[in-house]
């Protein structure tokens, strides 16, 4: 699917959600539950709270489906809608009792590490804000100006950002 | 002409394909005349491939969410998901959006051919390990 289409079909299916069908929803939910799970679990390094943030953000997002404007593109504003539950769902922990995961992933109890867990391991040290940056970069495929309206911070910033990220995991995978 | 301190912010973005043509087109110019980015190029293509891979492989959601969802909403029937569907309809979701590295395709697009020091096979390679 090319991209524009790709931007096309999630409006048409943002807009059925705004008309209250709910197998336009469920269809929305297909294609968004696991991009923002993943989202929140480099975010907050805790499955049980990328569960809670998809659970919101879909919530909002069924409420509030007719008040997105077209401004940026459906997931640009999805994700915005996620980063916000993230960051409210991590100040209710640090208020709470339970603390999140510390790892991304589980030790592989076999000695085998996988390239693929290396590479996690690493992206485990760098900071919150450079993970998210490298994600929504790699894994989403946002261009650093949609990566800056979507973190509300300058396009340098989120350069340096990635430039330094880049910079750490070089020098942890070496 | 792009700066080398330019060049190396954007190479990142580059590899994971989402510069605009006009700045692939300035970098691309850049790069065939700079081996020192060339380089950096080329060790952020592999990066770019293990970061990829990386976040592939990161835990999916487990089941059971659309069901809870719903319920919440209280629009949609709380029993019936057909999870098959539900299954399907997320590995569509994932296999529409795989990148891959464009680097090859587009440079030699703009009539350059930079080498990418035996980084060659990897570059159009599967993520096999
Ligand atoms: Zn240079």
């Amino acid at each position: 699917m090319s991209e524009t289409r790709a931007v096309i079909d999630d409006q048409r299916l943002l807009s059925l959600v705004a008309a209250g069908k709910d197998e336009a929803f469920h269809r929305f939910y297909d294609e968004y539950a696991n991009r923002v799970f993943r989202y929140a679990l480099t975010l907050l390094r805790s499955r049980h709270l990328a569960e809670e943030v998809v659970q919101e953000t879909m919530i909002a997002v069924w409420r509030s489906a007719s008040k997105y404007a077209g401004l940026s593109k459906v997931s640009t504003w999805v994700f915005g809608i996620a980063r916000n539950k993230a960051f409210g769902l991590l100040r209710r922990e640090e208020r709470g009792s339970r603390h999140p995961d510390i790892r991304l992933v589980e030790p592989d109890p076999a000695d085998a590490i996988s390239r693929e867990q290396r590479v996690l391991h690493a992206l485990n040290t760098l900071s919150q804000e450079q993970r998210e940056v490298v994600f929504l970069a790699f894994y989403e495929g946002l261009a650093y100006q949609e990566v800056a309206q979507l973190l509300d911070i300058p396009e340098g910033t989120v350069k340096s950002r990635m430039y330094h990220a880049k910079r750490k995991l070089a020098e942890v995978l070496a | 002409m792009m700066t080398c301190n330019e060049a190396r912010e954007l190479i990142p973005w580059y590899v994971a394909g989402s510069l605009s043509a006009h700045e692939v087109g300035e970098l691309a110019v850049h790069v065939a005349d700079c081996s020192d980015c060339r380089a950096q190029l080329a060790r952020d293509v592999s990066l770019g491939i293990d970061l990829e891979g990386a976040l592939k492989s990161l835990p999916g959601i487990p089941s059971g969410g659309f069901e809870k969802v719903s319920r919440q909403i209280k629009r949609l029937p709380s029993t019936g998901v057909d999870i098959g569907s539900f299954l399907a309809g997320l590995s569509v979701g994932l296999s529409a959006r795989g990148s891959g590295a464009p680097l090859k395709a587009d440079l030699k697009l703009l009539g350059y051919r930079i080498p990418l020091l035996g980084n060659e096979d990897k570059l159009g390679g599967q993520h096999d390990r």
